[in-house]
């Protein structure tokens, strides 16, 4: 009897650390998750002037924010980047993402690859002095992607090469462009996008588009502005759809 | 008494001699009064330009730079335009020549004058409206003929064989009603003879000094704004279609033994008769002519009768253009059925080029400046293009 109970105890103790072990086990999981959790949300804050930088960024994972302040999760201020001669490359791999800024810059070359959903990209180039001679080249892979570009809207700015590849659905894309001599690349592919391209002040403006889906609203405007003695604007677009509204405007006057 | 009259005759002699010699001194100082400063300065320019200088100097184009008596100007990859004195406008397109041969600015327009040489390209002329020069003092050349001012605006081209094309613009834009008023008159003379341009958009083509102007036709669907930002590598075709028309009356006045088969091009000649088998394609656009903003004129260089046979084809359900040039809406439409592919090709306004599936059916509605076409292929229910140009 004695016996039995102290084997009846003994079974009771193991089960009682096993299920000891188990918790701990759990609890320490649930920390690590936690920890991961927290660390997802990598955070950029950028206040950069001086000429010849290369700027190289690769934010991987889930709510990544490139900008200057932050409140509330959300990206409250733009980043600031100021020079000339700037190579910058930067890499957003992953769902709501955000690149919030403000850059001002001539001869630079820029390379932008955001993949995944409801990023948001916003970026005004040249918003004081001047911005002149630059490349970019602009990739978004995914959907629901926001994205509002504006270049030379308060500043000088002339010849601008420009790439943007968009590739996914219902995508909202706003590109102003006031830049003498620019030429606009588009390619979008993708249902439901919805895409604003407004390119003003120019003695020359080039767009080209290669428009591939369905229900998307698409509206180009081009105007010369004023001043000019002789404008070109060139509009040439590649349209493979079942159901596109597509407006354009070409005038020669200021918006 | 024989004493006094030999020296009355030498003091009239002496007389004479010293008023022609101050009258002589006064005219050479009035002709070269104009040399001394500036006669007018560059306004506006574009691009690359320059002012070559009577000694050869050349200096670069620059807003305000003043001109002088025997400047050229000359335009590359550019446009200028230069404000004389009396408020004269001239204003040039790319790759153009103007040698200004002689200016004299008076107060009393009578004496005042001005003459200039249209070497190469297409520049337009604008008089001052205040009449500082008197009209029959202004003489324009160009090397097969010479241009009579009795108008205020007009616009001349020649090209590298020094072919001119002369066309008058009207006072103001016409409008839609057709109130079309002309800035006045021109004369264009060779030795081959005169002829009047007296209505907005007339227009005379001169092939050599010998030949007679060609009679004036009357350019239609055409503005100041279009003239303005055209750049005419080859006149329009209601021009090339007058010379044809002249010459084959010329042709039919000669007899037989007035033939020489050396004076037969048999290079230009077309012996292909299967107009059906041309077709329009790419190769049939004239880019040079879509450079600028608008350049209607050029719409018209397409051969319609080769178009109108191949827009038999029946590729496409194409309606409110013609497959090919349409001259009345601006549309080049061009199918390639090894991809399967349509292209809308229009430079009006801004060159705007649509790329589509030829089975696409698609909708565009164009307006510029007024005047609307609606060209669709198919039902034109899929894709709907709206294009609003001008300003």
């Amino acid at each position: 009897m004695n016996n039995a109970f102290k084997e009846i105890v003994s079974v009771f103790i193991k089960y009682v650390i096993f299920l000891a072990f188990l918790f701990s086990a759990y609890l320490l999981m649930g920390i690590t998750n936690a920890q991961a959790q927290t660390s997802s949300d990598n955070e950029i804050f950028l206040n950069q002037s001086g000429d010849t930088i290369t700027l190289n960024i690769d934010q991987i994972g889930f709510g990544n924010k490139i900008g200057g302040t932050l409140t509330s999760g959300i990206v409250a201020s733009d980043w600031l980047l100021t020079g000339t001669t700037l190579t910058i490359d930067i890499d957003q791999v992953g769902n709501n993402n955000q690149l919030i800024g403000s850059t001002i810059f001539n001869s630079s070359s820029v390379d932008i690859l955001t993949t995944g959903d409801g990023n948001i990209f916003t970026w005004d180039i040249g918003n004081i002095g001047s911005s002149d001679s630059s490349a970019l080249f602009m990739d978004f892979t995914g959907d629901t992607n926001v994205l509002n570009f504006n270049q030379g809207s308060v500043a000088t700015a002339e010849r601008l090469d420009f790439d943007l590849t968009v590739i996914g659905g219902s995508n909202v894309f706003d590109v102003d462009i006031e830049t003498d001599d620019a030429t606009f690349n588009v390619e979008l592919t993708g249902s439901s996008n919805d895409f604003v391209s407004n390119m003003k002040d120019a003695s020359y403006q080039s767009l080209t588009l290669d428009y591939t889906g369905d229900s998307g609203n698409i509206d180009i405007n081009q105007w010369s502005g004023s001043g000019l003695t002789s404008a070109v604007g060139y509009i040439n677009g590649t349209i493979v759809s079942d159901n596109a509204t597509i407006q354009i405007n070409q005038v020669d006057a200021v918006e | 008494m024989v004493l006094l009259f030999q020296t009355t005759r030498l003091y009239k002699l002496i007389k004479w001699t010293l008023s022609s010699s101050i009258a002589l001194l006064l005219l050479t100082h009035g002709t070269h009064a104009a040399p001394v400063g500036a006669i007018g300065n560059i306004i506006e320019l574009s691009g690359s330009n320059g002012v070559k200088r009577k000694g050869g100097e050349e200096i670069g184009g620059a807003l305000d730079l003043g001109i002088l008596f025997e400047d050229t100007l000359e335009t590359a990859q550019g446009r200028m335009k230069v404000s004389f004195l009396d408020e004269t406008n001239l204003s040039l397109t790319e790759h153009s020549e103007v040698t200004i041969d002689e200016y004299i600015f008076d107060p009393d327009p009578s004496k005042s004058k001005l003459a200039l040489s249209f070497v190469q390209g297409t520049a337009r002329f604008a008089t001052g409206r205040l009449g500082l020069v008197a009209k029959e003092n202004i003489v324009i050349n160009t090397p097969t003929a010479t241009i009579g001012v009795r108008g205020t605006d007009f616009t001349t081209t020649v090209d590298e064989l020094g072919r001119s094309l002369i066309i008058l613009l009207p006072e103001e834009e016409c409008t839609i009603d057709g109130d079309c008023s002309p800035s006045g008159e021109i004369t264009v003379t060779n030795d081959g003879g005169t002829v009047v341009l007296s209505e907005a958009y007339a227009a005379t083509m001169v092939s050599s000094f010998d030949n007679a102007p060609m009679n004036p036709v009357v350019l239609e669907n055409i503005t100041i704004l279009q003239i303005d930002n055209m750049f005419i590598v080859s006149p329009p075709q209601q021009v090339q279609d007058q010379q044809v028309e002249e010459a084959a009356e010329s042709d039919a006045t000669e007899s037989i033994l007035d033939f020489n088969e050396l004076d037969v091009d048999q290079l230009a000649e077309d012996w292909d008769d299967d107009a059906a088998n041309l077709e329009f394609s790419e190769l049939d656009i004239n880019y040079l002519d879509g450079d600028f903003l608008q350049n209607v004129l050029t719409s018209f260089e397409f051969n319609k009768n080769v178009l109108k046979e191949s827009s038999s084809s029946g590729e496409i359900d194409l309606k409110g253009t013609s497959y090919g040039a349409d001259a009345v809406t601006g549309w080049n439409v061009i199918v390639d059925s090894a991809s399967g592919e349509v292209r809308f090709y229009r430079f009006v306004g801004g060159v705007i080029s649509i790329t589509t599936s030829m089975t696409n059916n698609i909708t565009l509605d164009t307006e510029n400046d007024g005047k609307k076409n609606f060209v669709t292929n198919g039902d034109g229910q899929s894709v709907f293009v709206t294009i609003r140009q001008g300003g």
